[in-house]
């Protein structure tokens, strides 16, 4: 090359360089503030970070959800009088979550424990509580698998018993009261306060039980562990600090107990009201027995359930529900009415065909919502084609331009859901990282099933809460992700693909489904 | 001011154009971001942040505005942080709890010690907020990279919220009272071994031991609350270091004792930072081997046997302060893009055009002034000063604000907390 044609290039590259560098001085900090959460967006769908569970108890090893609104025993139980134990959902259960034994936690001390945690339905604390919840004493029972007690802690407490095949070996007693949960193992040799972290923001509390017991050091070899969660009416001055319960309510018992061998038990961790019902009153008062309670099983896995049989089933059922679909859009493709013969051709996958009607519905009716909805989601898959990423981001947002205009115009039911469900769609498939749609596709699909149960389609809600759940795990926001699937559990009817996904992130499935 | 430093600074034309550009800066990253019960502290940070950039361009004096500017983003950042501690969980000591629900700031010094723990597990091993927060780690991460593209090391002498207090205290006397010699000036090496035991460390123990134990910043940040013998220690070990590496040592020897020889991250950042641009370089041919910008630099990084062998030589723990540039006699010390071959004089290309047209007419000395601003605008130095301030006014300027409404409030109610304690 010759020297002057060699400067002149590196002058140019000089040139171009500088030119950046002026464009990244300027630009790029006012791109960073302004487009804050976008960066962040991008950073996490490269970077994927996570913070190590060791710094917050370990990863879960089982997740229980217990139905809300059964606070009040087997069904009868009326709250005392006065402000204390009034709030709404003070003394209701809804989820139980065991961990893993952490073994070198980090920045704790001790390093070693083992971490239970419960959630209330609400954290009411008209007592002003130092941990934010008065009227609940919450209390664990655990059976690790050795020799334990069938009768509680404190003797005439709860009055409840326990599983004579699963006895308790070690317990944990926890109210908004005291900063740290009292231990007791059955044998009574062991009565000791342990760590406690209560979190009003997420009605949760967390007890870090030692591994330096017996009782404990068991769960180290990975066995399973039953768990009897309990909740009461906390009362400083009863026996146990367990609220009595009389036949009728007054400021220092609650109401509606039947016999005087009724629990003082508002909640307890059972799949369902009606089981908690069965158990709370299976007490004998001719017997003078107390009601048995039976344990949960905390276990790897989501246990009786098969998921390699229920990803076939759903494999199978995928496919069948494909076929059908495509043989009944078949029979509608050629339909006089254009948004019938679109909505077919876009089915069967035939996106220019189908466009082309949607287009004489638009000339037609320029706000036509169906229309809009399907053109906007065929647009923005005209992005997933396109060869340039400017073109690819372009289409899409302009299907979401017109995605929002079809929501904005959807009046009756069939327009919201049609114009809902094609925007969710397009949200929940297009990249997070660039345009951030995953979390209103969350709320989208939950609207399009709230339609489909109203229309008493459980299948189709069930189907739509569960993919309003991935989407919102995508956003990255867990409390919402679990309000959809826990929606999602308690449907009646629902497809294999939807079991699948709850049963393989732990959710419980009621039988018969 | 001297006539050396009056003919250092820009023209008029290219300091009005970077102050507008900067006016803008500090708008978006101080002003606008405010909440509106703190935008008069916001004007008046962003009003001083940018008189002090519009000297620091005008007068070429980089080594004191930018020092002004920079130990007053140290100094305002730590009243503001421990408050918005306090005003937040009621303390500034990091309980359980704090850890638990991970919300420990998150600064850059965790960036280097992170990687290795990420790469081998894919985890964090820092208990911050990921985000939506501005001292998460997606905000810090996102900072640094910019910053590391851009002004590289740079970052210890612009960005830092921390090194302001040595920057500062190393200028606090006249006179070195302790002289490091050349065979001390190998403590600059001694960053690395600090950086590479932290990583060691971090990666053995799988959490940031450098942050849990050697942090001096943690006296005029947070730390974890005293409750044995440990954390007692600890928090011995936070103070003693920092009083002795941020204060007392840089005070007598007049070198960043801190930053140079025991943050890790200052000396990842050397490393990391080669991918930035910028260079401070000295042209052999105008160096008269004086040795002033050697004695000047507070990181040790002119290697004065090179110097006197007529072989001068920036190291890469270089921090981009401008004391060299500010205090070469002959303009022999000046930054350099690295595309560049040697440090040659910055622009100066079309100075005989420009004499030519300013011998002309009033249009000719027009367009000789404007070549003047193109070629001032885009030198190294006004690149490199102008992104260095944007970067710290970012990662500083609500913590400037946070102080000096607090101040504000402090005045007028008696309490420096906004809104109180929970």
């Amino acid at each position: 090359m010759k020297p002057s044609l060699k400067r002149g290039f590196e002058r140019l590259i000089g040139a171009g360089l500088k030119t950046l560098v002026v464009i990244s001085v300027f630009l790029v900090p006012v791109g960073f503030v302004q487009s804050g959460s976008g960066l962040t967006r991008v950073l996490d769908s490269v970077l994927r970070l996570r913070v190590d569970p060791r710094f917050s108890g370990g990863t879960e090893l089982r997740r229980f959800y217990d139905p809300e609104g059964d606070d009040s025993g087997a069904g009868s139980l009326v709250r005392p009088k006065g402000e204390f134990y009034s709030g709404v959902g003070a003394l209701d259960l809804l989820k139980y979550v065991v961990y893993e034994p952490e073994l070198d936690a980090a920045w704790s001390s001790p390093r070693q424990f083992w971490q239970l945690a419960v959630t209330l339905s609400s954290f009411a604390d008209a007592g002003k509580a130092p941990l934010g919840f008065s009227a609940a004493s919450i209390r664990i029972y655990v059976s690790t698998g050795g020799p334990g007690s069938t009768e509680t802690a404190v003797p005439r407490a709860e009055l409840v018993g326990f599983d004579p095949a699963w006895p308790w070996d070690v317990m944990v007693e926890i109210d908004g009261w005291h900063e740290t949960a009292l231990l007791r193992t059955a044998d009574g040799r062991l009565s000791r306060r342990i760590p406690l972290i209560s979190v009003p923001e997420r009605k949760t509390v967390y007890v870090r039980l030692p591994l330096d017991i017996p009782e404990t050091k068991r769960i180290l070899d990975g066995r399973a562990t039953r768990h009897y969660v309990i909740v009461c009416g906390y009362d400083p001055l009863a026996s146990g600090l367990v609220l009595p319960v009389k036949e009728e309510a007054s400021s220092s018992a609650g109401g509606g107990a039947s016999s005087s061998l009724t629990p003082r038990v508002w909640d307890v961790l059972a799949p369902s009201a009606v089981e908690q019902a069965r158990q709370l009153s299976s007490f004998d008062e001719a017997g003078f027995r107390y009601a048995v309670l039976e344990p949960v099983v905390a276990e790897r896995g989501n246990p009786g359930i098969d998921l390699a049989a229920l990803g076939e089933k759903a494999r199978v059922e995928g496919v069948s529900d494909e076929a059908a679909r495509r043989s009944e859009a078949l029979k509608k493709a050629s339909d006089l009415d254009p948004i019938v013969s679109g909505t077919a051709l876009f089915v069967l996958g035939e996106y220019g065909r189908a466009g082309e009607r949607f287009a004489e519905v638009l000339a037609r009716e320029a706000g036509n919502p169906v229309a809009l909805a399907y053109s906007g989601s065929i647009l923005a898959m005209k992005g997933g084609k396109a060869s340039s990423p400017l073109d690819a981001v372009r289409f899409v947002n302009e299907g979401f331009a017109l995605l929002d205009r079809a929501v904005a115009a959807a009046k009756t039911d069939f327009e919201v859901e049609t114009a809902r469900m094609n925007r969710a769609s397009v949200g929940a498939a297009v990249p997070e990282a660039v345009f951030g749609k995953s979390a209103a596709a969350g709320v989208d699909f939950r609207d399009a099933a709230a339609i489909a149960e109203t229309r008493g389609d459980g299948r189709a809600a069930g189907d739509r809460l569960v993919a309003s759940g991935e989407a919102f795990e995508r956003a990255g926001n867990e409390g919402e992700a679990e309000s959809s699937f826990l929606g999602a559990a308690a449907l009646g009817d629902l497809s294999a693909a939807a079991r699948l996904a709850l049963a393989s992130r732990g959710y419980p499935l009621a039988a018969g489904r | 001011m001297t006539k050396t430093e009056k003919k250092r600074g820009f023209s008029v034309p290219t300091v009005t154009v970077l102050g507008v550009l900067m006016a803008a800066c500090a708008y978006f990253f101080i002003v606008q971001i405010a909440q509106d019960s703190l935008r008069p502290a916001a004007w008046i940070v962003a009003g001083y942040f940018l008189a002090l950039f519009i000297l620091l361009e005008a007068t070429g004096n980089i080594a004191l505005y930018r020092r002004i500017f920079f130990v007053s983003c140290a100094l305002l950042f730590f009243p503001s942080f421990m408050a918005g501690l306090v005003e937040a969980r009621g303390s500034i000591s990091l309980d359980a709890r704090e850890v638990f629900l991970n919300r420990t700031p998150f600064c850059h010094i965790v960036i280097p010690l992170s990687i290795v723990p990420y790469l081998l597990k894919g985890v964090l091993v820092f208990p911050a907020r990921l985000s939506n927060h501005y001292a998460s780690a997606y905000s810090m991460i996102a900072i640094w990279l910019f910053a590391t593209l851009t002004i590289g090391r740079g970052w210890c002498s612009w960005a830092c919220f921390y090194g302001g207090w040595d920057d500062g205290m190393s200028r606090f006397s006249g006179k070195a009272r302790l002289e490091v010699r050349d065979p001390e000036k190998r403590l600059r090496h001694f960053g690395f071994a600090v950086l590479a035991f932290s990583v060691l460390a971090g990666v053995a123990t799988m959490t940031s031991v450098y942050c849990a134990w050697l942090c001096p910043f943690k006296t005029v940040t947070e730390f974890g609350s005293v409750t044995g013998p440990s954390s007692y220690l600890a928090f011995i070990i936070f103070i003693l270091l920092f009083f002795s590496l941020a204060i007392v040592l840089p005070a007598l020897t007049k070198k960043r004792v801190q930053c140079m020889s025991f943050c890790p991250f200052g000396a990842f950042q050397s490393v990391a930072g080669k991918v930035s641009p910028y260079r401070v370089g000295i042209d052999p041919e105008t160096c008269v081997r004086c040795g002033l910008c050697a004695r000047a630099c507070p990181t040790m990084s002119i290697d004065e046997a090179a110097l006197a062998a007529g072989k001068p030589a920036v190291l890469s723990t270089c921090t981009r302060c401008g004391e060299c540039v500010t205090v070469c006699p002959k303009r022999a010390a000046r930054y350099f893009f690295v595309w560049k071959k040697g440090c040659g004089q910055d622009g100066g290309r079309m100075a005989g055009l420009r004499e030519r047209l300013g011998q002309g007419g009033r249009a000719g000395r027009f367009i000789a002034a404007l070549l003047l601003a193109a070629e001032e605008l885009l030198s190294p130095r006004a690149l490199l000063t102008t992104t260095g301030f944007t970067i710290g006014m970012i990662v500083a300027g609500s913590f400037a604000t946070g102080t000096v409404a607090r101040i504000m409030h402090l005045l007028a109610t008696g309490s420096f907390l906004l809104g109180g304690a929970p």
